[in-house]
Order: C-alpha cells, then sequence, then structure tokens
C-alpha cells in the first residue's frame, strides 16, 4: 500500500460527496404514504427519448406535479434510440404489475407497428391507456418577412413556383399532412428533409427555405419574437398559445395534425391501477400550479382519460392504416 | 444595464456561489469519467433544479456544461480516455506529456486554456450575442456541408506519418457513419434489422471503445508499471507550466478561445471542429510543427482553448434564436424551459436578470474551474504513477458502464468492445485514431446537408457557392488542404521575383 | 497483422459496397463512393506493406525485435475476460460480475498483494455502483441479486 492511496481516498472521498448531496435530494422525494396500498413503491417511467428531449422534460415536469397526487416518486428511465421503437417496446413488454408505465406519442408510436409490421414488435393494441396530456397541433410557418400571410396565399403561390418545404424527413406524421395537403390542393412542394426542428427553424429564419410544417409548440419562442408567422395550426380548435392563428379546417384545409404525449402502461396491469393513475394526472392537470408552469413551458395541455384516449387512438390509427394501405409515405 | 448589475449581484450571492463552486466540480467529475459528458451532465441534471429558483438553477446547470467540458481534459490526458468527443485532439499531445513525466504540466496547461478559452467566448455572449447570433443564421445546407468538409480537411494535417493511413482512417470513420436510417430518404442502411443500430453505432461507445478499450490493452501490454515511462523523474518545479510556457503559447490560446467561439455559434460544428480547427492552426503557425501530436504543450492549450471557446459560442444562438448550436445546448434548451425561460428577444427584456445571472454564472464557472483545475492538478498527476494493474481493469468497468450510462442498451456495450478490439490492431499498425472519429462525426454532417442542399437548389450548387460564408469556406479547404504547397510555392515565387530585381540592379 | 487489417477492411467495405446497391432512392449513393475510396486506398495500402516488407526485410526483422507487430498474450487475454464480463453481466449482474472481473484482470498483470486486490476490487465495484444508480439513477444490470 503505497502511493495509490492519494488516487483512491480522493476518489472515494468526491463519490461520497456527490453521492451525499444527491441522495438528500431523492430522500425528499420520497413520501411513503400508505403502506399497503399501490402505489407502495416508486413508479418507473420509461420515456422512449433522449433525457433533455422535448418528451422528457414534458414527462418530468407532470410527474413532479403528480409526485403530490400520486403518493409516491417516479423513477424516469430514458430508453431513447430508433425513433422511439425502442422504447416503446419496452414499455410494451414490461411487467404489468403497475410500477411500470412509460411516456407514448402518438402518432409516432402508432405510425413504426404500420409501417414496418414484420420488424416492430408492438402494437397499439400492447398497452393498456391512462391519458392523454399534451396535443401539440401541427403548423405551417413562414419567415417574418415572407409574402405568404395566410394557407391560402401559401397554396396560390406554390402552384407559380415550386416551394421549398421543410419537414421532419419521409414516414412522419408531417409527411402524411404534406401529401394529402398536395392532393386536396393539387399542388406540388419541393419536400426538404430535416432531423429536428432546430435546424429546419434555422433554415426558414435564415431564408434557406421558404416554408416550414412543424409543431406549434416547438416555434413558440420565435412566434412571439414575431420572427416568423405562423399560419394555420392543425387542431381542431384555435390554440389558447396562438390565439390569432386560425386552423387548418377554418383555413380552407379540411384535416387535423396533432402530435400527442401521453401515458400508458403495458397491458394486463389491472383496471383499479389504470384509474387510480389517471385520477392523478386529472387532478395534477387542474392545479394552478402546474397549469403555470405549463404555460410557461409552451406545453399544450389536453387531458383525455382512459377510455377516451383509447377510443380517439384507435380511431386514429384506423385511419393512418387506412391512409397506409392506400399509399404508403 | 440596471439589469447587468442586479444580477451581478445574484450571482455573487451566498448560495449561488455554492452552486457554482458544486456545478463546477461535479461537472469536472462527469468530464473525467469516460462515458460521461456533458449532455450527459447537464440532462440528469435538470430534473434536480425543480425546486430551483430560476437563476440558481440555470446557473448549476451552466457550470455543470462548463466544468464537463473541461473535465473532459483531465481523463484524454492522464489515461488517453477523452471524457468529450472534441478531446480526442487534447489527448494526442496531452498522452504523450503524461508518458514524459510531464503531465502535471498538461493538466495545468488544460485548466489555464480552458479558462481563457471558456472566458472568451463569455465575453463574447455578453457583449455580442445579438449580432452573432445572425451568423448562425447565414449557415445553409451547402455551407455547413462545405464545413464539415472544411473539418475533415484536417485529417491531412493530422496524418503526418503515413497520408494513406490517415486517409483510411478517415474513410473508414465516415463509412461507419452511415449505418443507420438515412435522414433524406428514410431508408435502412446497414442496420441489419436491429433497431438498436436505428441511429447508426453510438457515438460515445464508438470513441470509449477505440480510446478507453485501447488505453487497457496498452497497459496491459506495456513494461513499464506505471502510465509515466519507466525511470522519468519529475521535478517538482515541473508540476505546473510555468512562465516559460505560458509566453509561448497565450497567443494560441486567445486565438484557439475566438476559433473555438465561432466554431460554437456555427451550427453543427461544435467541439470537434472547434478543438481540431485551433490545433491545425497552431501547429502550421507553429516553429516546430513535427512535434505536434507528439506531446506540444502548445497542442494541448490550442485544444482546450477551442473546445471551452465552443461552451460560449453555443449559448449564443441558442439564447437569441432559441436554435441550439450542438447536442449539449439542445439538452440546455430543455432547462431553459422548465424554469420557463422561452429563448428569444424576452430573455434580454422581460429575464434580463436571470439570463445576465447565467451570463455571470459562466464567466465566474471559468474561475471556479481554474482554481479546482490548478489545485487538483498535484493529485490527479499522481494517477500517472498508480500501478496499471489496478488502473487497467477499472478503466474498462468505468468505461462499460459508462457507455451503459449513455442509453441504457447493453448493445452499445457490444459495440464498444468490437470497436476496442478493432482499435487494438488500427493503433499496433499505427493507424491514427483521430481522423476516423472525426470523419465518423462529420461525415453524416457532410453527407446529409450536400443532399438537403442538392434538392434545396435543385441540383444547381454554383449560385450556393457564391454566397459569401461559401466563398471563405472554400478559400479555407484550398488552404487547409494544399497550405504547405502554397506556402513553398509563394516562397518560390518571391525569391523568383527577387533574384529578378537583383538581377535588374546589377545591370544598371 | 498487417495483411489480417487489409483482408478485413476488404470484407468490410465490399459489404457495404454490395449492400449499398440495394437501398432505395439515393441513399446508396454516399456509402458507394466511400466504400470504394476505401477499397482503393486499402489497395495503396496492400501494395506499400508488400513493397515494405521486400525492401527491407531484415530491418523489419530487427524493428519486431523492439516493436511487437504480432498481437500480445495480454490482449488476448484481457479482450476474452473483457467479453466474457460484457456476456454475463446481464443475467449475472454487475455487483457480482464485476469485482470477478476486476480481481482477475488485476492478478494477471500482476498485483502481488492479495489483499490490495480484494479490497479494491470490492470497494471499486461498491463506488461505480453507487455513483451510477444513486447518483444518475442509471439501471446498471441487476442480475440474479434482485435488490
Amino acid at each position: 500500500m503505497k502511493k495509490p492511496n492519494y488516487f483512491f481516498l480522493m476518489l472515494m472521498f468526491i463519490v461520497s460527496i456527490v453521492i451525499a448531496g444527491c441522495s438528500e435530494e431523492a430522500e425528499g422525494q420520497d413520501k411513503p404514504e400508505g403502506k399497503g396500498k399501490y402505489p407502495d413503491k416508486p413508479i418507473e417511467v420509461i420515456v422512449a427519448f433522449n433525457a433533455g428531449g422535448g418528451t422528457d422534460v414534458a414527462a418530468r415536469t407532470i410527474l413532479n406535479y403528480a409526485e403530490k397526487y400520486v403518493g409516491s416518486s417516479f423513477a424516469v428511465i430514458n430508453k431513447p434510440g430508433a425513433a422511439g421503437e425502442i422504447g416503446f417496446t419496452s414499455l410494451a413488454g414490461a411487467p404489468d404489475n403497475g410500477y411500470t408505465i412509460g411516456m407514448i406519442n402518438p402518432p409516432t408510436t402508432l405510425l413504426h407497428p404500420i409501417q414496418r409490421p414484420n420488424e416492430v414488435k408492438y402494437n397499439l393494441d400492447d398497452f393498456s391507456l391512462i391519458a392523454n396530456i399534451v396535443s401539440d397541433p401541427g403548423a405551417f410557418v413562414v419567415n417574418a418577412d415572407s409574402q405568404i400571410n395566410s394557407l391560402e396565399d401559401l397554396f396560390e403561390e406554390a402552384k407559380k413556383r415550386k416551394l421549398n418545404m421543410a419537414y421532419g424527413g419521409p414516414g412522419t406524421s408531417e409527411a402524411l399532412t404534406l401529401r394529402r395537403a398536395e392532393e386536396m390542393k393539387d399542388v406540388e412542394f419541393n419536400k426538404i428533409p430535416f432531423e429536428g426542428t432546430s435546424p429546419a427553424v434555422a433554415a426558414l429564419m435564415g431564408g434557406h427555405v421558404d416554408v416550414l410544417i412543424t409543431n406549434a409548440s416547438e416555434v413558440i419562442s420565435q412566434y412571439e419574437d414575431k420572427k416568423i408567422k405562423v399560419l394555420a395550426v392543425g387542431s381542431e380548435e384555435k390554440m389558447d398559445l396562438m390565439p390569432d392563428v386560425p386552423t387548418y379546417k377554418e383555413e380552407g384545409l379540411d384535416l387535423t395534425q396533432i402530435s400527442m404525449r401521453g401515458i400508458a402502461a403495458p397491458k394486463g396491469v389491472s383496471k383499479e391501477q389504470v384509474e387510480f393513475l389517471a385520477d392523478a394526472l386529472k387532478k395534477t392537470m387542474e392545479d394552478e400550479e402546474f397549469i403555470k408552469k405549463a404555460t410557461e413551458m409552451a406545453l399544450p395541455l389536453d387531458y383525455m382519460g382512459p377510455e377516451e384516449y383509447k377510443e380517439f387512438l384507435e380511431n386514429y390509427n384506423d385511419e393512418l392504416v387506412e391512409e397506409f394501405e392506400r399509399n404508403p409515405w | 444595464m440596471e439589469a447587468v448589475f442586479q444580477a451581478l449581484l445574484n450571482t455573487l450571492s451566498f448560495h449561488n456561489i455554492v452552486v457554482l463552486f458544486l456545478g463546477t466540480f461535479i461537472g469536472i467529475i462527469v468530464g473525467c469519467v469516460p462515458g460521461f459528458n456533458a449532455s450527459v451532465g447537464v440532462a440528469l441534471t435538470i430534473p434536480l433544479t425543480f425546486s430551483f429558483a430560476p437563476d440558481t438553477g440555470l446557473i448549476l446547470l451552466v457550470a455543470i456544461y462548463a466544468g464537463a467540458v473541461y473535465g473532459g481534459s483531465i481523463a484524454a490526458i492522464l489515461i488517453n480516455t477523452p471524457g468529450e468527443p472534441g478531446n480526442i485532439i487534447t489527448a494526442m499531445d496531452g498522452y504523450n506529456m503524461t508518458k514524459k513525466g510531464q503531465g502535471g504540466k498538461a493538466l495545468g496547461m488544460a485548466a489555464i486554456a480552458s479558462w481563457i478559452g471558456g472566458s472568451i467566448s463569455a465575453i463574447f455572449l455578453f457583449l455580442l450575442a445579438p449580432p452573432l447570433s445572425k451568423l448562425t443564421l447565414l449557415f445553409g445546407s451547402f455551407e455547413m456541408f462545405l464545413l464539415a468538409i472544411f473539418g475533415l480537411s484536417i485529417i491531412v494535417g493530422l496524418s503526418k506519418g503515413s497520408m494513406v493511413k490517415g486517409l483510411m482512417s478517415g474513410a473508414l470513420g465516415v463509412l461507419l457513419a452511415t449505418i443507420g436510417i438515412d435522414s433524406i430518404t428514410g431508408s435502412y442502411r446497414y442496420t441489419m434489422g436491429l433497431p438498436s443500430l436505428y441511429e447508426g453505432l453510438p457515438l460515445v461507445a464508438v470513441i470509449i471503445g477505440l480510446y478507453s478499450l485501447g488505453a487497457v490493452f496498452e497497459l496491459g501490454e506495456q513494461k513499464s508499471a506505471t502510465i509515466q515511462n519507466a525511470g522519468v523523474k519529475v521535478n517538482k518545479r515541473d508540476i505546473l507550466p510555468n512562465l516559460k510556457d505560458m509566453k509561448k503559447t497565450i497567443k494560441t490560446i486567445f486565438r484557439s478561445g475566438v476559433i473555438g467561439t465561432f466554431a460554437g455559434i456555427t451550427p453543427g460544428a461544435g467541439m470537434s471542429i472547434g478543438s481540431a480547427v485551433s490545433w491545425e492552426y497552431a501547429r502550421r503557425s507553429s516553429k516546430t510543427p513535427e512535434n505536434f501530436g507528439k506531446g506540444e504543450i502548445e497542442g494541448v492549450a490550442a485544444a482546450e482553448a477551442g473546445n471551452n471557446g465552443v461552451v460560449g459560442g453555443s449559448l449564443i444562438p441558442l439564447l437569441t434564436l432559441g436554435i441550439p448550436g450542438n447536442a449539449v445546448s439542445a439538452i440546455f434548451l430543455g432547462g431553459l424551459l422548465i424554469h420557463g425561460l422561452r429563448p428569444g428577444a424576452a430573455l434580454f427584456t422581460t429575464h434580463a436578470t436571470t439570463t445576465y445571472g447565467l451570463i455571470w454564472g459562466f464567466l465566474f464557472a471559468n474561475f471556479v474551474m481554474i482554481i479546482i483545475g490548478l489545485l487538483g492538478t498535484r493529485f490527479f498527476s499522481k494517477l500517472a504513477i498508480v500501478p496499471v494493474y489496478l488502473l487497467a481493469p477499472l478503466i474498462f468497468v468505468i468505461s462499460t458502464a459508462g457507455t451503459l450510462a449513455d442509453r441504457n442498451l447493453l448493445a452499445d456495450a457490444v459495440v464498444m468492445i468490437i470497436f476496442g478490439i478493432f482499435g487494438y490492431f488500427l493503433i499496433k499498425l499505427k493507424f491514427p485514431l483521430v481522423p476516423l472519429v472525426l470523419g465518423f462525426i462529420l461525415g453524416p454532417l457532410a453527407e446529409s446537408e450536400l443532399r438537403r442542399a442538392l434538392l434545396i437548389n435543385q441540383g444547381d450548387l454554383l449560385a450556393a457557392a457564391l454566397h459569401p460564408i461559401s466563398i471563405i469556406l472554400i478559400v479555407l479547404i484550398i488552404f487547409s488542404l494544399f497550405g504547405t504547397q502554397l506556402k513553398i510555392l509563394s516562397k518560390q515565387l518571391v525569391r523568383k521575383v527577387k533574384k529578378q530585381e537583383l538581377g535588374g540592379a546589377e545591370n544598371i | 497483422m498487417a495483411y489480417g487489417v487489409i483482408v478485413l477492411i476488404y470484407i468490410i467495405s465490399g459489404y457495404f459496397l454490395y449492400e449499398s446497391t440495394k437501398f432505395g432512392g439515393d441513399a446508396g449513393i454516399f456509402p458507394r463512393m466511400v466504400s470504394g475510396a476505401i477499397i482503393f486506398i486499402n489497395t495503396i495500402y496492400l501494395y506499400q506493406t508488400i513493397k515494405e516488407q521486400k525492401e527491407n526485410s531484415k530491418e523489419i526483422e530487427k524493428e519486431r525485435n523492439k516493436l511487437p507487430i504480432k498481437p500480445s498474450k495480454q490482449f488476448y487475454v484481457i479482450s476474452i475476460l473483457s467479453i466474457l464480463y460484457i456476456a454475463l453481466l446481464s443475467p449475472i449482474g454487475f455487483l457480482i460480475v464485476t469485482p470477478i472481473y476486476l480481481a482477475s484482470i488485476m492478478f494477471y498483470l500482476g498485483g502481488r498483494s492479495k489483499k490490495m486486490v480484494f479490497i479494491c476490487s470490492i470497494a471499486f465495484t461498491f463506488v461505480i455502483y453507487f455513483f451510477f444508480t444513486s447518483l444518475l439513477h442509471i439501471t446498471i444490470p441487476q442480475g440474479i441479486l434482485n435488490l
């Protein structure tokens, strides 16, 4: 035992400090109330995207407020990869004791098994749905100094010249919306795929593309700074966060385009547990502090209970299957 | 202006200073551990900041970001396992210095260079954020493609020993990076039906495999019982960089800090370009370029100043436009949102106190970094004399855990070990590894941006090539590829002209 | 060894080249170009290697004594143990496999004091385990230990 002691001791010392600091934090969150009934230990939440990403931040925020109503803590586990497929698959195959739940992102979650039925090892029936949390409508966006001021202008202009349209790439729900819009309005865009919204927004603001289709919540800051114009949003009703922006339908484009973030458990979880969690999430989403936070974070909240959510997604799924059989995008 | 001073006072409050120290410290530790990097560090801290006031939470996050980028250099220098992709350049010179018993000097220089580089970028962020953010928007797809090519062109400078080996290594990196779903057409390339490969080979696992495992094998084989070559005696005075070292490197540090800041502002470039370009520039302007890559202190200084300059640079488009310049700042965006701060003009008006608090916090984090860094150097450098039989297996286990931490996938550990074994043979045959990693990072960028540029311009790239930024980049690429030849050529020309002049004079 | 790597690179780039013909759209162009370039560079490398060995086969003999170009025994032992470690990590669990791995490599690489090796391997395992699980909430394979 000679020199290495220094390093050894220091490593131990550092690690113990860091752990001490953090375990305190973790203990503060543990509130073991009501032993014997569900839940009596932390619930694991699988998030199919990277820590720090949009879905992750949304999940952690609502779960943080939900602990109060659930009476237990949540442990978020990130299982990113393959556009969420890895995480969704592992949620579908998780133990059904109610202590593993996860975030789902329809329509992305629905699209994987529809587009590659032989490779993807889950489908909608493998989940028991708990609640929807966020419904983020799609949006057509142009640069602030663009000549285009409405959806109508956009399609007019598209008839005259080929507009460069930034979107999320083939196979995404944006691609489907674009294809249907092109069919309805008899136009054709020059579609430019981008990985992720940020580079696409940068390209739009720099004038490298003419128009962008994305999710409304992703461009709220730029919208508020008036650096971009949002032509229309894909929800049924106008968005609270963008009250002056019309919907697709109001502008004569008979489509909806919504990205959702919800919570689901693997199939087989007891009905009581599903209802308990759904109820707790409902209360959380009525919590004023949470609503304030969500507004600051530009999260378009939209609660749907287990029954309603199931019906909605089943209809959505049928619609997607139909479109896919007609013509893959 | 008032907000700036208010923010300064807030930042200097007792608990914020404690948080600043703690954050920088955690960041350095996170950066040290192979597989952990600034992205993981920031991502995992975001949920902890829920209960904090916005300014305190953001100071914690920015301190971790800054600390982690510096911390990555420690493992790179001591055990040749870069904690961050950007530190691969640092490892080239740093690890060779450690072998020669100059590990302390390299660590000290890394701390100083990181401090100055980070501070320069903080000043840019503080004074020039809005105008500089316009630069980000000038980069279209074709410019990004040229930027990636510029980064790749540095491989030529990096493969001094054998051009064939350098090019081969770089090309292999580019080829391996094509694995995964093609972002333009959505087709599955070389995925062999494995979902874990859909997003490509994981960069973290590839780097750890090549470097950490490479280090383990090297340590296992070497005759010396410690990392430091047997028989090297370290003079006590030589533990830290001295005045002579500082004089030699100070110009490089400042220049690299500026290069790094601009690399941070440009979208998609990030730390690997920031440090590689700084290093290459330093090598070219050095009087002893042949020492670079063999343990040159100036190389460490350039790479680290460049690396840390990227931190502040990447925050500029993030705060002003909401466009993250690299992976870490994309995660940082999540941290801002959780505290109700949406990037954009409002950050500098409504939330100015918090925003300037963040900027002050970043500036001070750099000072904390150098304090911890210089104090810790004496301790850290002892690692060079820890017996290898303890060190080698430990590096492997930490690397495995670090790889798993990235995506929670055991498949990544398999990738790591495959690359470790592959890397062993490359190292044995004296293939340089840096080109492989650079190719792996920049290859996909070059491919997708070129194809995107072709789509946007409908096949005609001439117009895009005539944009001012494109022209600058093309000139830089030519200089980087043929700089040495051009230098020789111009010298010959000058000589010829002088001769003629002399000849003319004689005639008179 | 150089020839082994050259053959391996030919196989890899050949596979990439072959597969790239099957991709839809223009997805195959870039991989085709790069793998073609690699095959070209590899051929130059093969030529260089042959030339080098012919020209100074005597000098290389000398160099061989200085720097072994063949993989060492240590390389085989470490890589086999490491592969075993990764393979057993999931079924048996981090807390059991890690100290065994650490101790065996430490002994193999010349750790003499038994006490030192055992203490270090167990202590390191726990430090790493707690660092990753408590601080970072990362699931490390539990295996048969059901904690």
